[in-house]
């Protein structure tokens, strides 16, 4: 306790962090050279899985990890046709009802099980199994899936209830990614930490708000048919690491701490682009845009004007582009432009027109003031509660910018629009119940324009899950969806999702932002081919490789 | 408790030393410039907390779509942020409910210190050993702790911040005001009193709450700067008035997202908190050390 | 009159920075309940004895934070099941909820979930987070090293700035002891959430000396410079206040009529004396380190319980912001025993006044 040691042991300590803050290691330094093999590398990332299994749940970021350990049956490419993965290759029935998957044969999981028909059917069922908490997986399979059975040893069939042309698609996704049926049969828990599929990384350690541990599987031989290559992946490990910070995590690609970043802050891409060691991939997600969902079953959202008088007097693209720095591009079409059958003509159905907002709410009755200036009716002031995850994980600072500069926006038309951060909790009972919000702010990537069927159907309204948010549904919609999602006839497909953007921009349930973004930022000068899957923008690390001296 | 007499250099007379007394002079000097300076800032921040207007006539809400994150310029001394909002209106108008959070935790740290530094202070043993164990317990929880632990229960709000504040404070007050009353009790103007044939009730509020209370005056001083700079720290941590409401501490969380492209963001509102708790800290001081004088003479 | 106070209990009339409400009023921390019997004095006239005493009311003030965190966990509005389910997609059907319910034990009476949790404080356990779904002493574990390294690093600074400060001003003739005691009020006076941002900028961003992120002892400067600079101001305005107060004292002069060196009396008599009262805030320090690790932690996005607990708050993952906070107050508990313990092992003359009530 004397004041001697104390001060030398200071001075020794900052000596000691100057010296050691000198050097940064160069992750190809000990690299063999001539070829591709070996290296670790540090992919950095901004939301942590809540699980590693995918089925559980079924949010962005479990999809993103679990496309490095696990294989689906099938890989969607960028045009929108299926190739075969884990199922070599499959039939569907003339009705469309009955799918027969003919899976790869001498597939291991890491654990030694194999790849076999049991274990696909495994997957649904653990899928459909209420203790799984499946949510993104159930919405796509419950209202069509009847069984799976396994029909030989390496033969699975799929039976449906009614034909659904999108299946293929929908099961090229992460989120359907085939798990070994020992470490399901582990429960929950234990899944949720380590799941074991067959893909080319298997999980080492998940250190909880820090990291996951991915380590090679060296036996990797079932790569998807649009892989760069085959075979076992080229690097050795990855560490999967959580940096929530927007800052931090830009910090960490620009100091070489990590090779790849998932989300390149939107504010930091002027920075990035003038940086000629950082490359950016930026991916389009199909689906439906990152919207504000107006809720029907509230009063003053029931009338269609006060709808579209809202679309109108939100100047959305300036709010996008002053939110995401021009980085985001606007969408205002219920579907975004990736997305198969995607019409362009919605693109911009309801300019910003103050005027014609104005007029409308004064056809719908809002004409009277308080003394704030906002609009009443009956006395009644014209307010929309919109509730958010004040978790900025959840909503990252730009929502939050669009949702402050859509409050500014309304208030010039006279709308009060409260905005009420809420936590995780509350937002999950808020989802179910509709007396609880006007407004939400909600995305929905998919890869099938199916998806509209998903948000806006009588079939997920009935289901009261709180995925149709507006809370409403046109039996024309439904019809046009149903139709579509029977037929395979690509014309009549177009047609069909055409008519059904039309009615949807029509209805104007909800305000369409901007098409949710993968952007990814890589140091170019330490890896090479990392690429972006089209289905749900899962990065992709099994063929890429670090930079050497003489690669 | 308070050590006066032990400070030599008063006792010891400098007696002929020119030099010393120019030095006095000087150092008095600087004490009443820190003091005029520290007395403008808190002038000027109440004023913005009562009449923003005066100080800043634009809008802290208005936003201006085109004109995002401009760098402090002639037309916004403080540069602009996301929205294009002018940060230097947004400061000026945040002074109100930063200070009224601050001065509400204070007052909640307060009361309830006074409720228990009285229990122990003025109760029977049992009262006294039990309220020690009670500030011993909220003192387990360092810092800002305590008030993460109410922010997980209640929720982020203005309220559930302001409270969570002052409960963190009021360990702190408690020990002061029980240590404070325990003094007083057991001093000889209360023992005169008592001698002079004057109820308990009366001994109580002229003589023991006035002397007991005295220094606390000096802390809250102290108090209101250490309260809004907690407040600010879980408002950074966006744990305290959410967006858009101008609010230092929001306005601080806010700027930390872009705080590479668009320092003066956090910079401005974050050297408002500053410059006015250190104004507060050099206003208690100059007074506390007029009670010391005071009571020394 | 122009000396401050030589008291030795800063928290009255101290030098005191805006940290002021906080500090305990006699460095010694918690001391044992009153006393009810002989028992007690003969235990406490035994040093083995009163560590005794001392640990034994560490025990009953932790049992107390326990229930007060318990209690307080069951006051949060809304379904906990539904803060496990969480997550921007869940829809979790009534039957998984209850399933959830089962499992955590919600659907036990409130008393039977009180005694599971005592025990399993007992046993080390401490529940399981609702959002990382895994035990929470074993993210603690993980996660309090690097906040141990950080709070250390810091602490070092601080006492660094303090003795340096103090050494190079204190009981100086002129302007260098004024200026001394106005910086050290000033960085006292910087909060951290200010700080850090200002030397992220500075240092990481414009200049880029330093990394912005970094998991090696180059990311750890930023951080605990921001955490130690406030609490070297404020260790610093305590040991000045001694200094000032020591180097008067007859010691001094004696060993200057003897033909010391004034540094040497400066560096070997004055200043050991006027560190006691700091090495007794130093418990009290950590403590607001820890605390102030939060912030750091988060500007910094370096890893720790700070970080961890503002994720949990924020996520109201009330278990793990328990567990937290619990562990907190176990090591601020043990720092305050071991300051008390060092204090009296420097300084015999506590030994009578330990424990003693004011």
């Amino acid at each position: 306790m004397r004041p001697r040691p104390a001060l030398s042991a200071a001075a020794a300590l900052l000596a000691l962090t100057v010296l050691a803050g000198c050097g940064t290691a160069d992750p190809s330094a000990s690299l063999p050279t001539g070829t591709k093999e070996g290296g670790d590398l540090v992919y950095a990332t901004d939301r942590e899985p809540t699980c590693l299994d995918p089925h559980n749940s079924g949010d962005m970021p479990q999809t993103y990890i679990a496309r490095q350990y696990l294989d689906s049956l099938v890989s969607m490419k960028a045009d929108g046709t299926v190739v075969p993965w884990l199922a070599q290759s499959w039939d569907v029935s003339k009705d469309g009802k009955t799918y027969d998957f003919h899976l790869k044969k001498g597939v291991e999981f890491t654990d030694g099980e194999p790849l076999d028909a049991d274990a696909v059917v495994a997957n649904f069922e653990q899928i459909m199994d209420p203790d799984t908490q499946s949510s993104t997986d159930l919405l796509y399979l419950s209202p069509y899936f009847e069984k799976a059975t396994a029909v030989s040893e390496h033969t699975v069939r799929v039976t449906l209830k009614r034909p659904y042309s999108p299946l293929l698609t929908v099961l090229s996704q992460a989120f359907f990614g085939i798990e070994s049926p020992r470490a399901m049969a582990r429960g929950l828990e234990a899944n949720c930490a380590a799941p074991v599929g067959t893909g080319p990384f298997k999980v080492a350690e998940w250190k909880r708000n820090q990291e996951v541990v991915l380590e090679r599987n060296d036996d990797y031989d079932s790569a998807p048919a649009d892989a760069k290559h085959q075979g076992p992946a080229y690097l050795e490990k990855v560490t999967w690491r959580f940096l929530k910070d927007n800052t931090a995590r830009f910090g960490a690609l620009q100091s070489g701490k990590a090779q790849a970043i998932f989300n390149l802050p939107p504010e930091s891409v002027p920075a990035a682009t003038a940086d000629s060691r950082i490359d950016t991939d930026d991916f389009v997600h199909s689906g439906v845009p990152f919207a504000l969902d107006f809720n029907t079953d509230s009063p003053q959202l029931s009338d269609v004007r006060v709808r579209r008088a809202i679309v109108h007097a939100a100047d959305a693209p300036g709010i996008v582009e002053s939110a995401y720095a021009g980085v985001f591009p606007y969408e205002g079409n219920a579907l975004s432009s990736g997305t198969p059958d995607y019409d362009e003509s919605y693109h911009e159905p309801f300019p910003y027109d103050p005027d014609k907002a104005a007029k409308l709410l004064d056809e719908a009755g809002w004409t009277g003031r308080d003394e704030d200036g906002y609009r009443t009716k009956d006395g009644k002031t014209l307010t929309l509660r919109l509730p958010y995850n004040s978790d900025p994980g959840e909503t990252p600072p730009a929502d939050l910018t669009i949702f402050q500069n859509f409050q500014a926006m309304e208030k010039r038309v006279g709308i009060k629009v409260e905005l009420q951060p809420k936590d995780a909790a509350s937002m999950t009972a808020i989802k179910t119940d509709p007396t609880a919000y006007d407004l939400q702010g909600r995305y929905w990537n998919s890869p099938t324009p199916g998806v509209m069927y998903i948000k806006f159907s009588k079939e997920t309204l009935d289901i009261d899950n709180g995925q149709n948010v507006a809370r409403d549904y046109d039996d024309e919609l439904d019809k046009t969806l149903v139709e579509a999602a029977g037929t395979t006839d690509p014309e009549k497909q177009q047609q069909l999702y055409s008519t059904a953007q039309g009615i949807l921009t029509s209805q104007a349930w909800h305000l369409p932002l901007y098409p949710v973004q993968t952007r990814l930022a890589t140091r170019s000068d330490q890896v090479k081919d990392i690429w972006i899957e089209p289905s749900e923008g899962e990065p992709v690390l099994h063929d890429a490789y670090l930079i050497r001296d003489g690669a | 408790m308070t050590a006066l007499a032990t400070a030599p250099e008063t006792a010891a007379p400098a007696a002929g030393s020119r030099s010393r007394a120019r030095r006095a002079r000087r150092a008095t000097a600087l004490r009443s410039a820190s003091f005029w300076l520290a007395a403008v800032v808190v002038v000027l921040v109440l004023l913005a907390a009562v009449a923003p207007g005066l100080l800043a006539p634009q809008d802290p809400l208005e936003i201006s779509l085109g004109e995002s994150f401009d760098a402090p310029s002639a037309a916004h001394v403080f540069g602009t942020d996301q929205s294009g909002r002018d940060v230097f209106s947004r400061v000026v108008h945040g002074a109100g409910q930063s200070l009224a959070i601050g001065l509400g935790a204070t007052a909640i740290g307060l009361v309830g210190a006074i409720v228990l530094g009285l229990l122990g202070g003025l109760g029977g043993r049992l009262a006294d050993a039990s309220v020690t164990r009670v500030i011993e317990v909220l003192y387990a929880f360092p810092g800002i702790l305590l008030a993460l632990i109410l922010i997980a229960v209640y929720g982020s709000s203005a309220l559930t911040q302001m409270v969570a504040v002052g409960v963190a404070t009021m360990p702190g007050y408690a020990r002061m005001v029980r240590g404070q009353v325990l003094a007083v009790k057991g001093s000889l103007y209360v023992e005169s009193a008592r001698a002079l044939g004057h109820s308990p009730a009366r001994i109580l509020t002229r003589t023991i709450l006035p002397n007991a209370f005295r220094p606390l005056t000096v802390l809250v001083t102290l108090g209101v700067g250490q309260a809004i700079v907690w407040a600010a720290a879980l408002g950074f941590l966006g744990m305290g008035v959410q967006p858009p409401t101008a609010e230092w501490g929001a306005m601080l969380n806010a700027g930390r997202t872009y705080i590479q492209q668009a320092w003066w963001m956090d910079f401005f509102p974050g050297i408002t908190i500053v410059v006015f708790t250190l104004s507060l800290t050099v206003l208690g001081r100059h007074l506390q050390r007029a009670a010391d004088s005071g009571a020394s003479r | 009159m122009t000396a401050e106070t030589t008291s030795s209990a800063p928290a009255t009339v101290g030098p005191v920075g805006p940290v002021s409400p906080e500090e305990p009023a006699q460095p010694a921390g918690p001391g044992p309940a009153a006393p009810p019997a002989a028992l007690l004095a003969r235990l406490r006239a035994s040093l083995p004895g009163r560590i005794a005493l001392r640990v034994l009311s560490a025990l009953v003030l932790l049992w107390a934070v326990a229930t007060i965190v318990f209690f307080l966990q069951h006051l949060v509005p809304g379904d906990p099941a539904l803060a496990i389910l969480g997550g921007a997609s869940a829809n979790p059907p009534p039957e998984t909820v209850a399933a959830v319910r089962a499992q955590y034990g919600f659907d036990q009476p409130l008393l039977v979930q009180y005694a599971d949790f005592l025990g399993g404080l007992v046993r080390g356990d401490l529940g399981s987070s609702y959002t990382m779904k895994e035990p929470v002493a074993r993210i603690i574990a993980e996660q309090i090293v690097p906040t141990l390294q950080l709070t250390g690093a810091s602490l070092a600074i601080a006492w660094a700035i303090a003795i340096g400060s103090t050494l190079l001003t204190a009981a100086r003739p002129g302007l260098a002891a004024r200026i001394g005691s106005g910086l050290e009020v000033v960085l006292a006076a910087l909060p951290h959430f200010w700080l850090g941002v200002v030397l992220l900028v500075v240092f990481a961003v414009t200049l880029q000396w330093l990394p912005v992120v970094d998991d090696g002892p180059a990311g750890l400067v930023l951080p605990a410079l921001t955490l130690g600079v406030p609490l070297g101001g404020f260790l610093a305005q305590v040991t000045r206040d001694e200094f000032d107060a020591a180097s008067r004292q007859p010691f001094v002069l004696s060993a200057l009529s003897r033909g010391t060196r004034p540094g040497d009396v400066r560096w070997r008599h004055v200043l050991r004396h006027a560190a006691l009262p700091g090495i007794a805030l130093s418990g009290w320090g950590l403590g607001s380190l820890i605390s102030g690790a939060v912030v750091v932690e988060v500007i910094f996005s370096r890893q720790g319980i700070g970080q961890v607990l503002v994720t949990a708050v924020t996520s109201q993952d009330l278990p793990l912001v328990i567990g937290v906070t619990f562990v907190v107050a176990l090591v601020y508990v043990i720092a305050n025993i071991l300051t008390d313990l060092a204090a009296v092992a420097v300084d015999p003359r506590l030994r009578t006044s330990i424990g003693g009530a004011s």
